[in-house]
């Protein structure tokens, strides 16, 4: 039945003979498993087709999306972070293989002649690879990305005469920008893929027309040299292993690599070798096992092999526990695949930019070449590696075959060892640890360095995990500028840190607080600290020790505020005379009092909480306390939410505001709207005494009408520039809240 | 083993790996593919409409119209505070409850119905001339071929207890071309 449909097909097609001359390819000498690499790179080839075209399906190439497609694909759709970490790692398998080919190529001398045009076409492709590996780096938009190609196109740009121009025109203006993600996103799957299979195809003709290069004694390894072969390539594989275990290659991807090579040996027991034999099936089949090879161990860096950031803590999906199923499509949320920087933002200071491994040796090339110098290492150096590249078949003319081959074999075989060699150095000179054999690092630029690639991988953490709330529409750049957990900590330090100290605590991890006095490079003090420790600001500790001496530096040792020190000093001579009137009873009244004053501080703690979430049984004790003349007597100065019982209804209690105006208002003491008054009008808080200026914003619509509202009532309060964004960025910060501050922009249109 | 058996293996072999690896990557790949089918449609919760007062509109069959605010998220994008939908609100009688809410979405293949030029007639869709009377029910009239498979789509909404000019909405955006009302996913 199929037969005829067949049949029918093939009548009207000729498609039986198109396979037919597709895979009955002649091989002399018969299958070998040396001859696979140029297979793989054609299957790894197509993977990269089949994954990047599942890519483009999400991918929205643009300024302010193509982060934000990008973090969708891994973090929220099903398996996403498979098919971009297949992507991913593919790409670096592809320049790999594309090494290993190379080399297996001029070891069998399959470069000399009548094979030219097939080396040359090699060449090609190989450019075309990296010219993917390229374009396809940016394409994420995230840090890394965006300054690492930076590199890349001032190298363009540093081109004599015409540079300039084709930088332009390949970033799309001067700067980078929507226009430089269009250009490489379809230089990246509209020209180069094209680009590839075209020269791709015409390789493969031009390798079908020459047939393969068999090794010069074809008939040898047959029987006998059997056993010999088989422990070589087990000693292979167990090299292979060795090396990934010591470099800290994951277990499975090495013992896969290493497996690789262990199953060539195996299979020599079961696969004979014929003398003369067809591409289909005995090279088919060792091609595809090769192949399944690569991609097992492309599985294997995706799982075990990635740098993912986690996102903690999952919403729970209708409070289930996630099935195997949702583990597994979603694993991109426990780190796994490939990694994905923080979004690309062009305000970053110091990024420290590092291209992808593979152009290690590039980058490590540069440094060779300062100054004027600088051509030698961007064009003349790795542009006449190329040339020589392009004349090595050259040499294989006439009776100079044999040095030809030789010679091709030491020009690949020295190149691959310098670029491991700088490679090397590149690592080196990063590392922080000192590297055996003199190869460097351990330097105070490596451990500078340090810091600000984890500073970067702390900024990325926090953009996937701010992403997993939602990205504002103007793109996920936002989501770290107006994150108060990294941003609120730079401008507290900036606009209240020139007063105010911040001593770090041990939740804030990254936040390591201020030296007293810094001396700037020129001499100057930079900061003299003249009013109180921000940290912990309102919490019970800190309302606590503020009690016990308001004096102290962290309180109001500092300002002019002179209240509360006298307040203190009441309380310590009224102690006094208790003790010198009766020691026993002074000592049980002290106690009592240390105890009602821990109790206030509880509960002045709890005033920045909405009434529904506080503690009731502590505003009823709180509020008693607070009026209690034998306690201090707050309410003499202090306005508060007090909670009492009904005088006309029995057992209802409810909130009545009530207190003296002296000191600043208790009314939802430390919550974010108390802040944010106080930083904005804090003579409100602290009328005359008030020594702290007015933060506000000066532009934007409405600013000058507030600006002289503000001015006719307080004439002595200076007033400081504050944006709306940054105060909340500063108060959610100081309050622990780290939500992104979403819109809030000043209103304007485009400049005039 | 003889050549022919030894052929025969290999290509066994290769249908069987090549099989093995098209599930492996098959099943990430249709998972992917399919991923959209997890985005749902926002919950049909009692919304307040803005842009209308109740107690201004007092004529009986003129219709107002007023849109529906929320969080809307579009893949990655939040929009904290998008138009997710827009109604007209038509007065049927004297008492405050005596009001029809349809969506501005029309039952036939989803353009926005628009009010006629003499609002107290009714509605009209501009895409394929669907036309509606102000109690939301199809047009029928010789001559006149009504595209509409159903009539306009009524929402349940509630009067704010608290504010007697706020009107709230249960909003549904409903599948088109279908006879009766099915709320889409
Ligand atoms: C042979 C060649 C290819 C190489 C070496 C390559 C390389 C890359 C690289 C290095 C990235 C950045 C990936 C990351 O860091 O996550 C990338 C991204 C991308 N590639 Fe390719 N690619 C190749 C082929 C293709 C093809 C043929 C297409 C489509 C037709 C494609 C579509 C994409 C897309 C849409 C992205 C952006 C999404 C993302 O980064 O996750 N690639 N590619
Ligand atoms: S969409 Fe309204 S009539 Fe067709």
């Amino acid at each position: 039945m199929f037969r005829k449909l067949f049949d029918w097909i093939d009548r009207r097609t000729g498609y039986r003979s198109f396979k037919d001359a597709m895979l009955l390819e002649h091989i002399s000498g018969g299958a070998r498993w040396r001859y696979v690499w140029g297979s793989c790179l054609a299957f790894v080839f197509i993977l990269q087709v089949v994954t990047g075209i599942l890519l483009m399906w999400s991918y929205s190439p643009g300024d302010s999306t193509a982060w934000s497609s990008v973090y969708f694909i891994q973090y929220e759709m099903d398996f996403g972070w498979l098919i971009r970490g297949l992507h991913h790692f593919g790409s670096q398998t592809m320049v790999v293989l594309l090494a290993v080919h190379m080399l297996q190529v001029v070891i069998a001398g399959a470069h000399l002649p009548p094979r030219e045009f097939n080396w040359w076409l090699g060449l090609l492709l190989m450019g075309v690879v990296l010219g993917l590996s390229l374009t396809g780096y940016l394409l994420p938009w995230d840090q890394k990305g965006y300054f690492a190609t930076q590199v890349a196109t001032n190298i363009l740009g540093s081109i004599p005469a015409i540079g300039t121009f084709l930088q332009k025109i390949l970033v799309g203006g001067s700067n980078y920008g929507n226009h430089t993600l269009t250009h490489f996103y379809t230089l990246h799957v509209g020209i180069l893929p094209p680009l590839l299979v075209l020269l791709l195809v015409l390789h493969l003709v031009v390798f079908r027309r020459h047939g393969i290069t068999t090794p010069p004694v074809s008939h040898g390894e047959g029987v006998l040299n059997r056993p010999v072969a088989v422990v070589r390539d087990f000693l292979i594989g167990g090299l292979i292993v060795g090396v990934c275990l010591f470099v800290g290659v994951h277990i499975v991807t090495a013992l896969t690599m290493g497996g690789m090579f262990w199953f060539f040996g195996i299979s020599r027991f079961f696969i004979e070798k014929r003398e003369v034999e067809y591409f289909w099936p005995g090279q088919a089949f060792r091609d595809l096992v090769a192949c399944l090879f690569i991609f097992a161990i492309m599985l294997t860096l995706v799982i075990w092999g990635g740098h993912g950031n986690k996102i903690d803590a999952p919403p729970a999906v209708d409070g289930q526990e996630p099935g195997l199923y949702d583990r597994m499509a979603k694993a991109g949320r426990a780190g796994l695949g490939a990694n994905l920087d923080a979004p690309a933002d062009p305000e970053t200071e110091n990024y420290p930019a590092r291209p992808e491994w593979y152009f290690f040796f590039l980058f490590q090339l540069l440094k060779y070449f300062p100054g004027d110098d600088i051509l030698i290492g961007t064009l003349f150096i790795p542009n006449g590696v190329m040339l020589l590249l392009f004349l090595l078949p050259l040499f294989g003319y006439g009776n100079m075959r044999k040095f030809g081959h030789f010679f091709g074999i030491v020009v690949v075989v020295s190149l691959l060892m310098s670029v491991g060699m700088l490679t090397l150095l590149a690592l080196a000179d990063d590392s922080v640890k000192p590297l055996p054999l003199g190869l460097g690092g351990g330097t105070e630029n490596a451990k500078h360095l340090h810091e600000k690639f984890e500073e970067a991988a702390v900024h990325a953490k926090r953009a996937v995990q701010l992403a997993s709330q939602g990205i504002p529409e103007s793109g996920a750049r936002e989501l770290l500028r107006k994150d108060p957990y990294t941003k609120g900590p730079k401008l507290f330090e900036m606009h209240c840190g020139v007063c105010h100290k911040f001593s770090s605590s041990p939740d804030r991890l990254d936040y390591k607080g201020w030296v007293e006095k810094e001396v700037t490079p020129t001499g100057q003090i930079k900061r003299v600290f003249k009013a109180s420790d921000l940290s912990d600001f309102a919490s019970q500790k800190w309302i606590r020790g503020l009690l016990e001496n308001p004096g102290d530096p962290k309180y109001f040792g500092l300002t002019k505020l002179d209240g509360m020190k006298k307040w203190r000093e009441k309380v310590n001579e009224a102690r006094a005379e208790w003790l010198k009137d009766n020691a026993e009873e002074g000592k049980r009244r002290i106690a009592e009092q240390e105890e009602k004053f821990d109790l206030i501080a509880k509960w002045l703690a709890q005033q920045k909480l909405p009434r529904a979430e506080r503690d009731k049984q502590l505003e009823i004790e709180g509020t008693k306390a607070f009026e209690h003349k034998g306690f201090g007597y707050c309410r003499s100065c202090h306005t508060a939410e007090l909670y009492k019982e009904s005088k006309k209804e029995k057992g209802k209690f409810d909130y009545e505001e009530d207190g003296g105006s002296d000191g600043p208002s208790f009314v939802g003491y430390g919550a974010q709207e108390w802040i944010r008054l106080m930083v904005m009008s804090p003579a409100l808080r602290y009328e005359r005494e008030n020594h702290m200026p007015a933060f506000r914003p000066i532009d934007g619509p409405g600013a000058e009408t507030l600006r002289q509202e503000f001015q006719a009532k307080f004439e002595n309060t200076p007033i400081m520039p504050l944006s709306d964004i940054d105060r909340e960025l500063i108060i959610r910060w100081m309050t622990r809240d780290y939500r992104v501050v979403f819109g809030g922009q000043t209103i304007s249109g485009a400049p005039k | 083993m003889a050549d022919e058996e030894r052929r025969t293996f290999l290509k066994l072999c290769i249908h069987g790996l090549g099989a093995v690896f098209a599930a492996v990557l098959g099943v990430p790949v249709v998972s992917y593919l399919i991923d959209p089918r997890h985005r749902q449609a926002a919950a049909g919760e009692m919304r307040p409409v803005s842009g209308i007062r109740l107690t201004e509109i007092t004529e009986l069959n003129r219709p107002v119209q007023g849109v529906i605010r929320d969080v809307r998220r579009d893949a990655w994008t939040l929009h904290p505070n998008d138009v997710i939908g827009r109604v007209w609100v038509v007065r049927s009688g004297p008492g405050p409850r005596d009001l029809r809410v349809f969506t501005t979405v029309c039952p036939h293949l989803g353009c926005s119905i628009n009010v006629n030029a003499e609002p107290t007639s009714g509605f009209t869709c501009p895409c394929h001339n669907g036309q509606f009377l102000c109690d939301g029910n199809r047009v029928r009239r010789d001559g006149y071929t009504n595209p509409a498979p159903r009539d306009m789509d009524s929402l349940e909404f509630d009067i704010d207890p608290e504010n007697p000019d706020q009107l709230l909405v249960r909003y549904v955006n409903f599948k088109q071309a279908e006879n009766e009302k099915i709320p889409r996913t």
